[in-house]
């Protein structure tokens, strides 16, 4: 049979092989239907094309699993993460602290906490087991009480696996057959056999270096397998002491809901606790289930693998902080780091690490001290002092006048604006609130002229905010803001708070570089209505004898009424009436001896906000900023529409 | 629709296909060829026993007359069935002309007789089929 002389074989589609048989056939002429669907020879094409189709996609699918760039089966990544010395980080369990007071009949010397009492917490409507994970022995103190403080408890459950080891057993595997296990809690003892009860119990070698780790030590390795399993290995008599037949392997381990858990703060007990029944103990929470992470997914592996290959378990560069703090905390929604050379002011030697946590806004003080104790001091440059900062928060505000077509537009202006809205509020969730991200004013200008064919164009101006958090009331403290971008004097203010002499303040500039808080006469400045006019003037200012002015809006040609607004400013200790500075080129505020009673709305902070120079700027977030905005702000995003018919 | 190698035209080429029931020819023992009318033949009761989505990458492919069948035996049953076997035909046999398409049911023996008149192009003569249709459970 003469053949055609072109063969193409790089075709995959069953399309395209389908038509290449077609192509070889077509230079025979024994066979010659193949192009009618209802023959015999075409029959037999589609089932040879659809065969070569298969075959290619399965080539295709083996070729993408043997890189770890191209992989996307989680048990493929997982094993190339392997050799790179990497596993994947299991689920970990929320952990919380309770706090307990016991009043037992009788007087005995001391109570004790055992290991797994058992408590329940809602979240949602949804109940979540906690446990204890260890014994906590409770004393009788000098005066008879018995107090037991921070008492930790995980959410989970506490399972066992038992296996008896066959060494004849060539395919005998010891695996945790649940997916959710927390590899931290894994506690394995080995029993010697059946008639010997001497019990041994192994380490985790996984956690180990390697070298270190002796023939004649117990110690066993993690290793995640199919079905997010993890198996255990053990030692093979070079690295670690090997097993014996007829030794008994008990493992111990806590499967685990992960982050769902988290923020859990009310906790009852399923029994007694310590022995005693709910009558004779108060219990409260000290701090609120946190910590709680899912299983690490493939794409962080994918991401995580070759970073931690680079960093060989050592912090040096700011990378590698960022990939070994990604990898051990897999509830980290956010992370960037900066050396001290690059704070404000200038602290040589430290490294400085932002973290944002999944579903919240900072770590705790526990969390934050156990990421410093457990992960950064185990690998970093022992000269270099690390420091956890919380990230700060840089809120925009967005106020948008946009004009539309209501002959055009197909729905009414109620659902336009509410689109509008959500065309603002999905591209800032998905630009901005993380660290490094900068916020980009065309894109978002763009996305709101996109939201309908009936907008014929928009305006968008953008306001900064952030907020001083008061540790304590009452307390004198110093707070920074940096804006980051030139703002107009005279156009900072704060909401209200209340002093020590009782009255309701708030915090303005004077147009002339500080800061100052001014007495509110009846809830709203020297009794006269707030003005905000940006665009052609302040909203405050200093005149010509040095006296504040604000409460109005003032511009250079319209000085009226100026004795009406005259203000009391607080007198600060030293006699002067400034509470800080402000470097309006840079927009860095700097609030020094600033102590407010109370907050005037009820809310933990007080909300500052500056209008910048240029409205329509890009905004970079510094250091451990990130810009965010508040959807329950009134003022977070602001629409008006014009309705333009002509 | 098919796109073809070769123009339709019997001037450039002839009728030759598989017999899919790959009986040997008792002489030569090679596979049997159908050519010419028998290959248009046989390749109208394929797309005619074809259901669709039953041929790989392709699902419009067939005529869907097997769940015809299951309903039942009266004259707007045997319109539909012809209308399915009118369709099929003229999508993916292009080397026919159909002349006409009979379909009568046979209550008694829960079929349909099915006559199919048609000319090769290119062939100055009708061409009839004749099969008798019934369900298979």
């Amino acid at each position: 049979m003469p053949l055609s002389d072109k063969i193409q074989v790089t075709d995959l589609e069953f399309d395209d092989i389908k038509s290449n048989l077609k192509n070889y056939l077509s230079a025979q002429s024994q066979f010659q239907d193949y192009d009618f669907e209802g023959s015999g020879m075409s029959i037999l094409l589609d089932l040879l094309a659809y065969n070569t189709h298969y075959m290619g996609y399965y080539a295709n699918m083996l070729g993408n699993e043997m890189f770890m760039d191209s992989a996307s089966l989680r048990d493929s990544v997982v094993s190339h993460a392997k050799l790179l010395g990497v596993n994947p980080v299991s689920v970990k369990p929320a952990t919380a602290a309770l706090n307990f007071t016991f009043a037992p009949s009788g007087s005995p010397p001391s109570l004790v906490i055992a290991k797994n009492t058992k408590f329940l917490s809602k979240i949602d409507g949804v109940k979540y087991r906690f446990i204890t994970t260890k014994s906590t022995l409770v004393p009788r103190e000098l005066n008879g009480t018995y107090v037991a403080l921070g008492v930790e408890i995980k959410e989970g459950k506490i399972l066992n696996k038992t296996y008896t080891v066959d060494v004849n057993d060539t395919r005998q595997r010891f695996i945790i057959p649940n997916a959710n296990a927390d590899t931290d809690s894994i506690i394995v003892n080995v029993q010697a056999s059946v008639s010997n009860s001497t019990l041994e119990t192994y380490t985790n070698g996984s956690a180990l270096d390697i070298t270190t780790i002796k023939k004649t030590d117990k110690v066993f390795f993690i290793q995640e397998i199919e079905n997010r399993q993890y198996e255990l290995t053990f030692g093979n008599g070079a690295i670690g002491a090997p097993l014996s037949d007829g030794n008994i392997i008990f493992i111990e381990y806590i499967v685990s809901s992960g982050s769902i858990a988290n923020k859990a703060n009310t906790f009852s007990a399923t029994s007694t606790v310590a022995g005693l029944s709910p009558s004779d103990y108060i219990v409260t929470t000290d701090a609120a289930a946190d910590g709680g992470s899912d299983i690490q997914t493939t794409e962080s592996l994918k991401f995580l693998a070759p970073k931690l290959y680079s960093a060989q378990k050592r912090a040096c560069t700011k990378d590698d902080y960022k990939a070994i703090l990604l990898e051990q905390r897999t509830d980290i929604e956010s992370i960037t780091t900066y050396g001290g050379e690059d704070a404000d002011p200038v602290q040589y030697g430290k490294v400085f690490i932002a973290i944002k946590p999944k579903g919240n806004n900072v770590f705790s003080l526990a969390a934050k001290e156990a990421i410093i104790k457990d992960i950064i001091k185990q690998t970093n440059v022992v000269t270099v002092i690390p420091e956890i900062v919380d990230p700060s928060f840089f809120f925009l505000q967005f106020q948008t006048t946009v004009n539309y077509n209501p002959t055009t537009n197909l729905t009414d202006e109620v659902t336009l604006k509410t689109n509008i809205n959500n065309s603002i509020q999905t591209y800032l969730q998905g630009n901005i609130e993380k660290f490094d991200q900068k916020f980009r004013y065309s894109p978002l200008t763009k996305d709101i002229d996109n939201t309908s064919s009936s907008i014929r164009n928009s305006k968008t101006t953008v306001r900064y905010a952030q907020r001083i958090y008061p540790a304590t009331f009452g307390v004198v403290a110093s707070y920074v803001m940096n804006f980051n971008n030139p703002i107009i004097p005279g156009c900072f203010k704060s909401t209200q708070f209340v002093g020590s002499d009782g009255y309701t303040w708030q915090l303005v500039d004077d147009t002339v570089g500080n800061i100052k808080a001014v007495k509110l006469v009846a809830g709203s400045t020297t009794t006269q209505t707030w003005t905000e006019d940006y665009a052609t003037g302040w909203v405050h200012r200093v005149d010509s004898t040095g006296t504040l002015h604000t409460g109005e809006f003032h511009h250079d040609t319209d000085h009226h009424d100026d004795d009406s607004l005259l203000l009391d400013q607080q007198i600060q200790l030293d006699g002067t009436t400034n509470i800080g500075t402000v470097n309006y080129d840079t927009g860095k505020v700097s609030i020094v001896n600033f102590a407010p009673v109370s907050i005037t709305s009820g809310a933990s902070y007080i909300q500052c906000v500056a209008h910048p120079k240029v409205t329509t700027a890009d905004i970079a977030p510094l250091r451990e900023q990130i810009l965010t905005y508040d959807v329950n702000d009134p003022n977070s995003i602001v629409i008006n529409m014009v309705q333009e018919t002509l | 629709m098919a796109i073809f190698t070769k123009p339709l035209s019997t001037n450039v080429r002839s009728w030759s296909d598989l017999d899919l029931d790959f009986k040997p020819h008792p002489v030569t023992g090679d596979i049997v060829v159908k050519r010419n009318v028998e290959a248009i033949k046989r390749s109208v009761r394929n797309l005619i026993q074809t259901n669709e989505h039953e041929r790989p990458f392709h699902p419009e492919i067939g005529s869907n007359i097997r769940g015809v069948l299951f309903d039942l035996i009266a004259p707007t049953t045997a319109v539909v069935l012809q209308s399915s076997i009118r369709q099929v035909l003229n999508n993916y046999e292009p080397r026919i002309k159909l002349i006409d398409i009979k379909v009568v049911a046979d209550s008694d023996r829960n079929g349909y007789h099915v006559t199919i008149a048609f000319e090769p192009i290119n062939i100055p003569e009708a061409v009839t089929i004749e099969f008798f249709l019934e369900r298979l459970r």
